[in-house]
């Protein structure tokens, strides 16, 4: 049997067994069956509503009407569907999250891998780097980035990717540190291979677990990040349905049509709540001493 | 300990030194101009030229901010554009609530987070625990400015039972410093828990046992003395997420504190205002973060030993 | 050692908790005015916030006040006179009024104070047709004009023309005057906690009689949400504009009153005529044509509105119902846009300043607008980016505005928007450089009472026949109390004089 084949079987069979204590926590994988359920729902969301009469088109005749057969989360101050708005909402308020998160895993995972690999004085400038956005507070940072540099949609991605980047630079930073002195990495560099092919294909393939647990919990962070500054009326541009826009309009209508604020209110706590669970679910099962 | 502590210090500096570069940079690059936000609308560009000069602002950029350090130094953090009083002034006017909000929020997540993270994992998988759980999740789950609404309508405006507004007193701050605390209270209750149930697990908490300790003992003694130092890690770290947080929270409650003050002068393109109190929290996060490091000393005599080493 | 800690704890809490019991027992000589965001200074001629006004006018007093019927009478001074040209007006001071550090109002403190409002520029177009301010005698001032000047009477009122004390400023300094105001008003300044509130406190000595509050706390109060909930739960008495969802909670609520009037202000889109897109006129006239205003009042008001049929706010002089207006016309609308030059449609920027209203009305504007082939990008800029784009550098294609009015008068929010020598920054941002408006507008401001209306429906009739802005909705101020207080009315201005109230 080649080293190849050896190795994949292990992988195999540490993902099965990952997989399986995942499926023993019940709380995961409610989150993990509400996460799918959402994504399932953004990406056919064209098919359940459409966008331009539903969404976006407004329909005076049909205002303010409470939930009903024909809306199901009623409409709001311009006869909009709310639940058609909800669904589209979705791959707003997940591609941001999902979009910035990716961009923060790989700037910070690039610079947490050479931080870590290389030591000494590029460790000492990156970490200090890494540290002054970690000592300006997230929520912080995403509002004087916004707030300083405009409202647009890129504006916002960068703002929480750069919130969130130190992180992942972290994490990735001690998990290369733990792993660069085994000897798989020392066999490796004995065969001559070079520093950014050990980084990619040694290193990092060991530090996916905690990114990904990591990054399971930021998404669910971001999204929250998101909202609130859609509160601070410094969210997406309108009339697009983003989840923390549809809150900030419904705000004002609370008290006389409190659906407006309940049904987004509810795709927020939801999806946040099923990232979080499944982020938890996927620490546990990836931590070896939780074993039983 | 000393030397490890003056290290740390002399980094702090370096940072709040970066910081302070990013942000006047920030200030300076994007769109507005502070004379003309002053003046308003109706200005003509004569006047905005002459307060311009006024201010400094016709100054190239790096005389302006070497300016702003030299100054900063001394403790003159300069005047603010918009009322032209001392910022430092201004920001020791307004960083009392927020610290006081933000500590409180903090308290209030320690004191109901960690001892229902301990009696989760006491009784694992129990009805308490799991309610516990997902209420915990939940709480984490909801926007801050909603739940901060909700607890308006329904504990200032029907049940009467706190003020919804202001800083008078300390009632005032208990809805703000709830809905603050709401975040930190579920992730150190999650954090308490999943601790907790690693190390009852462990070896000696067995043995502890079966030398016949009361439970009590080995909860108080023997588990959570060794759970505290990721417990004290979150509390440092989610100071900063509190601190982040109150910016949205001050507005929900009408709040004069730090927050509000930063995205006033954000808007106002202020940005004497904007360096002073972005340094303010920058350095208070810092000094937090000092103070749990130490921490770990008491709690752990083997980081006591390293640090007496280095 | 912890038993310790934790009864240390309970005492300083228990402490806490009586302390703020005390604080919550408050006689009714006290007000709790709410203000819109807290004010950057107090010097009243610095500034343009009717939210620092209320305050000015509560440390300050004016020449003339408003008689409550569109007139104004003298105040500080005695007797005004007009020459029979219009071109000079004689101010009378002969009572003895007294600054609230004990110094005797002179006729020198009020050429200082006029002379201090025409160098600081922010009163511009009030105080281009005054020449000079000269002291005749110990009790005469005058004030001589280049041209007469219907609306001086009026100008001389507002707070811009604040009298203040040429001692107290000078040894002071301009900084000073922003955050230690001191005049003759019924009300002095007693302590300023940053980002809190502002106290005042009764002026015992004022020479109209002291007023019957004794305290003001003003507290600022963004968050309209927030304002409802503080104003039912009895932590201010008052709160300006509320939510006009709230309204019905208002009316349902017997501890409290909601004034209304029609505000000193139009809603409405501006273009810019010096884009490519919009310099014609058939995309102007055609624009007017598509938006349903009824709708933006139900859409984006609540109801709260009535269609705008002239850019002059219903409470100016000036204004009349009769003035014809745009009509709404999708058809003529899209053949227009075809005659154009635009068939297949065209794209556009809408650009705001952050704000909830601003918003919808939006919203609703690029409903419509896409319904002739107008797609509508909004684009939301922080106030300074804002401030920047649309009136520094005039760089903008179309703009949501409300120009308010500094006092009653169509001249006060009609020069500024489209007189040729007001282009760009000073407030015509729609670039109109005409000298037929121009020339209508300078009579108009000339015109007297009787002619003021026929004088303005030229100039309205100009700019609805080019088409440089849609008026869209007048809308309603409004501010709600406590039923305890007395003597408030609403303030089309949003401008209030607190020494009038009473509990």
């Amino acid at each position: 049997m080649s080293v190849k084949e050896n190795s994949a079987i292990r992988k195999r069979s540490q993902l099965s067994l990952i997989w399986h204590r995942l499926r023993r926590n019940r709380l995961a994988m409610l989150g993990l069956a509400l996460m799918s359920a959402i994504l399932l729902l953004a990406v056919f969301a064209d098919v359940i509503a459409d966008y331009d009469t539903k969404v976006v088109g407004m329909n005076m005749a049909e205002r303010l009407q409470t939930p009903s057969a024909k809306h199901w989360f009623g409409t709001d101050g311009y006869g909009r569907d709310v639940f058609a708005r909800i669904i589209h909402g979705s791959r707003l308020s997940l591609s941001l999250s999902i979009i910035s998160m990716l961009i923060a895993v790989a700037v910070g995972s690039m610079i947490g891998a050479i931080s870590g690999y290389f030591g000494g004085r590029v460790d000492d400038v990156l970490m200090r780097l890494m540290d002054m956005l970690l000592a300006i507070p997230p929520m912080l940072m995403s509002i004087s980035i916004v707030a300083a540099l405009g409202r647009s949609m890129a504006n916002l991605m960068l703002a929480l990717a750069l919130a969130y980047m130190p992180v992942f630079a972290r994490v990735i930073r001690s998990s290369i540190l733990s792993v660069k002195d085994q000897e798989f990495v020392e066999a490796a560099r004995a065969c001559g291979t070079s520093d950014a092919r050990i980084i990619l294909r040694h290193i990092i393939p060991n530090a996916v677990g905690p990114i990904i647990v990591q990054a399971t919990l930021a998404m669910g962070s971001s999204i929250l990040t998101i909202s609130s500054l859609s509160f601070m009326g410094m969210g997406i541009q309108p009339p697009q349905p983003e989840w923390g826009t549809m809150l900030y309009e419904g705000r004002d209508l609370i008290r006389t049509s409190p659906y407006l604020v309940i049904f987004p209110g509810a795709a927020i706590a939801v999806s946040v709540l099923s990232l979080n669970l499944l982020g938890d679910g996927l620490r546990d099962a990836l931590d070896p001493r939780l074993k039983n | 300990m000393a030397k490890y502590v003056l290290k740390r210090l002399a980094m702090m500096i370096l940072v709040v030194l970066g910081i302070s570069f990013i942000v006047f940079l920030i200030m300076n690059l994007t769109p507005g101009n502070a004379a003309q936000m002053i003046l308003g609308q109706s200005a003509n560009p004569e006047q905005v030229a002459k307060l311009e000069a006024e201010l400094g602002l016709d100054q190239p950029f790096f005389t302006r901010y070497f300016n702003f350090i030299l100054g900063a130094l001394r403790g003159d953090f300069g005047q603010s554009y918009q009322t032209r009083l001392p910022v430092f002034d201004e920001i020791l006017a307004r960083f009392p609530t927020t610290l006081c909000l933000a500590t409180l929020a903090m308290m209030l997540a320690t004191l109901v987070g960690v001892p229902v993270g301990v009696i989760s994992a006491i009784r694992q998988y129990s009805i308490v625990d799991n309610v516990s759980m997902v209420t915990a999740m939940l709480f984490a789950s909801l926007p801050s400015f909603v739940m901060g609404l909700l607890l308006q309508l329904s504990f200032a405006l029907n049940l009467k039972w706190f003020p919804a507004t202001g800083a008078d007193s300390l009632r005032s701050f208990v809805l703000p410093a709830i809905t603050l605390s709401a975040g930190t209270m579920a992730t150190l209750t999650r954090m308490t828990r999943s601790t907790m149930l690693e190390v009852i697990r462990a070896d000696y908490v067995r043995t502890a046992r079966a030398k016949g300790v009361g439970e009590r003992q080995i909860v108080l003694r023997h588990c959570l003395r060794n759970a505290l130092l990721p417990i004290v890690t979150v509390i440092g770290v989610d100071f900063g997420t509190v601190l982040g947080g109150s910016v949205v929270i001050e507005s929900v409650f009408a709040l004069g504190g730090l927050g509000t003050l930063l995205i006033t002068s954000i808007r106002m393109k202020d940005t004497p205002v904007v360096m002073a109190a972005v340094m303010f929290i920058t350095v208070t996060y810092s000094l937090v973060n000092l103070a749990v490091d130490l921490i770990y000393a008491f709690i752990d005599p083997r980081v006591k030993s390293q640090y007496t080493k280095g | 050692m912890k038993k310790n800690l934790l009864k240390a704890l309970a005492a300083l809490m228990a402490i806490l908790l009586l302390a703020t019991g005390c604080a919550l027992a408050e006689a009714r000589d006290t007000l709790v005015w709410a203000m819109s965001a807290e004010p950057a200074s107090l010097d009243p001629m610095n500034t343009a916030s009717m939210n620092t006004f209320t305050i000015t006018y509560a440390l300050y007093d004016c020449l003339t006040i408003s008689d409550g019927n569109g007139g104004y009478k003298p105040y500080l001074a005695d007797e005004i006179t007009v020459s029979e040209d219009g071109l000079v007006y004689t101010v009378k001071l002969t009572k003895d009024v007294y600054f609230q550090d004990g110094s005797k109002l002179t006729v020198e403190d009020i050429k200082y104070s006029l002379d201090r409002t025409i160098a600081a520029g922010w009163a511009f177009d009030m105080t281009l047709c005054i020449d000079e301010v000269a002291v005749i005698d110990d009790t005469t001032v005058e004030i001589r004009l280049n041209t007469p000047f219907g609306g001086m009477m009026g100008s001389l009122a507002s707070p811009f023309f604040s009298i203040m004390s040429k001692a107290y400023c000078e040894s002071v300094g301009n900084d000073a005057i922003k955050r230690q105001p001191m005049g003759t008003g019924a009300y002095r300044l007693t302590e300023w906690a940053s980002g809190d509130h502002i106290t005042l406190e009764a002026n015992e000595n004022y020479f109209a009689g002291a007023p019957s509050i004794k305290t003001i706390i003003c507290k600022p109060i963004s968050d309209k949400n927030t304002g409802m909930i503080a104003l039912q739960n009895g932590e201010i008495d008052t709160f300006m504009n509320v939510n006009p969802t709230d309204i019905s909670a208002v009316e349902a609520d017997e501890n409290l009153v909601l004034y209304a009037c029609n505000a000193a202000s139009v809603l409405s889109l501006n273009m810019n005529i010096e884009d490519p897109v919009l310099s014609n006129e058939k995309v102007r006239q055609a624009i007017c044509m598509a938006i349903n205003k009824d709708d933006i009042i139900i859409g984006a008001l609540e109801g709260r509105g009535t269609p705008a049929n002239s850019a002059i706010p219903t409470v100016c002089a000036g204004y009349s119902s009769e003035t014809p207006g745009t009509t709404f016309d999708m058809a003529r609308a899209k053949e227009l846009l075809a005659e154009a030059g635009y068939p297949d449609g065209v794209s556009l920027k809408l650009c705001l300043k952050e704000d909830t209203t601003n918003q919808k009305v939006a919203t609703v504007i690029q409903a419509y607008l896409s319904m002739i082939g107008i797609q509508v990008e909004i684009e939301l800029m922080e106030g300074g980016a804002y401030t920047t784009a649309v009136y520094a550098n005039g760089d903008y294609q179309m703009t949501i505005s409300s120009w308010s009015a500094m006092f009653l008068d169509a001249y006060s929010v009609m020069y500024s928007q489209f007189h040729k020598d007001c282009y760009g920054g000073t407030g015509n941002i729609t670039h109109v450089v005409d000298d037929e408006l121009s020339g209508l507008l300078e009579a108009a401001a000339k015109a007297s009472d009787e002619d003021k209306v026929a004088a303005y429906d030229a100039v309205c009739a100009n700019i609805l026949e080019h088409a440089y802005q849609l008026p869209l909705v007048y809308q309603q101020t409004t501010i709600t109390a406590t039923k305890e207080l007395k003597g408030l009315e609403a303030s089309p201005l949003g401008c209030y004089m607190l020494k009038d109230l009473s509990f």
